[in-house]
């Protein structure tokens, strides 16, 4: 993010912070603090009492105390993080200020502070403003990223179409179904043709990366033959192998039938693995698709004798837009998005995919799936 | 294959009606007619009663609900086939509901839509054996 970016000093008024303390002095106490900083306060005395208060009063923000008749601090804690997870509000601690055990045990349970008692009001304050920025930062960010999913989604949709239209258009010009053409004419329909396909598999991406983040992503499984389908992966990879004087073999092991899995979403996961390994292949060079199975599940590898990953560009690798320097040996163009797409394809199977680089060269593309 | 009726090919964007319209004659000799919205459509199914009507569910004037609905209404009979893309499938459901026969995925590539179309062709006035 640019330094220009940067929100403007974020308003805090009105941001509502729950109090979780069963001595009642201590409670006026941080109120008296609190309010007149325009925060909005509730209390409870006790754990039960915040889990009960939380959802109605939906805190920007815990103050937790650790000493609690019946549920104690940390147990609270870890319940709210495990009903609410990356959605709860920041908690922050109250402990007193010899108990430094407490402050290891608290952050271990989810807590992201503490605040020693008895309490300096302008210490409290400054924490509790920052863990409040936090909260609004991570809030504006999901949003935004939110809007950019809607955005990229939309653009997508509304672009497909007539993409679609021009291929499928120029289709006909080509194939003289609206009379014959000259050879020259017929150059310059197969170039708006190639650049209408071209743009058709980017949109394409697109979609698929908005929709998966999204959540949309939805597996339908069904049980498939995992084996037939990366036979049928590898045979039709091949073809474009061939044209690239390169080979895709293939290694199968028998695997336990059949799998239950989204064979469409699987097949696009194994087209992308497959066709990168086929752009990235010197000539004469070939490309091993090795079947493994187990106990826990079964794995799909994919090894090229390319040039591998360079070392400092593998975290680039399954994000999106996470082109790498390496060039396709045809001069094949990429999104840098299929990788990105495979792996929320991976995760939503709870499976995994990996990368890693060969000791004898080239590298090593790996899928698994669990049992 | 032999069907070689009347198709009316209702699509909004120009482009995909000129295509789609290339497709179906690809397939065979069909009468081709073509219309741009639900209003048109009505008024051309009235007067050149169609065998096959091909219709675009996203549309400004009468969209494809209405359209099929008051389709149905003049022809209870009236063989619809809805057009689609990615995003409106919800709509295409409420469609198949209505009495659509059968829904066509419009963005895919040309050669797919062929087969697609024909399939359903073939469903729809393929021999049935006597």
């Amino acid at each position: 993010m640019n330094v220009s970016d940067q929100p403007s000093p974020m308003d805090l008024k009105g941001r509502k912070i729950l109090v979780v303390d069963d001595d009642r002095l201590n409670t006026r106490i941080i109120r008296g603090i609190l309010r007149p900083q325009g925060y909005e306060v509730a209390d409870a005395d006790s754990g039960e009492a915040a889990l009960a208060a939380y959802p109605q009063f939906l805190p920007d923000l815990v103050l937790l105390d650790v000493v609690l008749p019946g549920l104690n601090g940390f147990e609270t804690c870890r319940r709210f993080k495990s009903l609410y997870g990356d959605a709860c509000a920041p908690i922050i601690f109250i402990t007193a200020r010899s108990e430094s055990e407490d402050v290891v045990e608290g952050l271990a349970a989810g807590g992201v502070d503490y605040l020693p008692k008895p309490f300096r009001a302008k210490e409290a304050l400054a924490r509790i403003r920052t863990h409040l920025q936090n909260r609004l930062l991570l809030e504006q960010l999901s949003k935004a990223n939110a809007a950019k999913n809607r955005l990229l989604g939309m653009a997508a949709h509304d672009l497909r179409n007539p993409l679609a239209s021009i291929r499928g258009l120029t289709e006909f010009l080509r194939d003289g179904t609206v009379g014959p053409l000259s050879t020259d004419q017929l150059d310059l329909v197969n170039n708006i043709h190639d650049a209408s396909q071209s743009m058709l598999e980017l949109v394409n991406e697109l979609l698929d990366v908005s929709v998966i983040e999204a959540g949309e992503l939805k597996i339908n499984r069904a049980p498939v033959s995992l084996t037939a389908l990366i036979e049928k992966a590898v045979y039709l990879n091949n073809i474009n192998a061939t044209q690239k004087h390169t080979r895709i073999v293939l290694q199968t092991c028998d695997l336990p039938q059949p799998y239950l899995v989204d064979a469409q979403k699987i097949k696009q996961v194994l087209d992308n693995l497959l066709s990168n390994a086929v752009k990235f292949s010197p000539s004469g060079s070939t490309i091993t698709v090795r079947m493994e199975a187990g106990a826990n599940g079964c794995s799909v590898s994919v090894r090229d004798q390319g040039p591998g990953i360079p070392k400092d560009e593998q975290h680039k690798l399954f994000k999106d837009f996470g082109r790498t320097s390496v060039r396709p040996t045809g001069g094949e163009k990429s999104t840098g998005l299929g990788l990105a797409i495979c792996r929320k394809i991976m995760e939503a199977h709870r499976g995994t995919i990996s990368a890693a680089n060969h000791p004898d060269g080239g590298c090593e593309f790996q899928i698994t799936l669990p049992s | 294959m032999p069907f070689t009726g009347k198709v009316l090919v209702c699509e909004e964007k120009v482009h995909l009606r000129r295509l789609l319209s290339l497709i179906v004659k690809s397939l065979g000799q069909h009468v081709l007619f073509e219309a741009a919205d639900g209003e048109e459509t009505l008024l051309l199914y009235q007067s050149v009663k169609p065998d096959l009507v091909l219709l675009d569910v996203n549309m400004r004037q009468r969209d494809g609900i209405q359209t099929i609905q008051a389709l149905k209404q003049i022809d209870p009979d009236c063989l619809v086939v809805i057009l689609t893309s990615l995003v409106n499938h919800l709509t295409a459901e409420e469609c198949l509901r209505l009495g659509a026969a059968d829904c066509l995925r419009k963005d895919l590539p040309r050669e797919e839509i062929a087969v697609q179309l024909a399939r359903i062709i073939d469903a729809c006035f393929g021999d049935i054996p006597a």
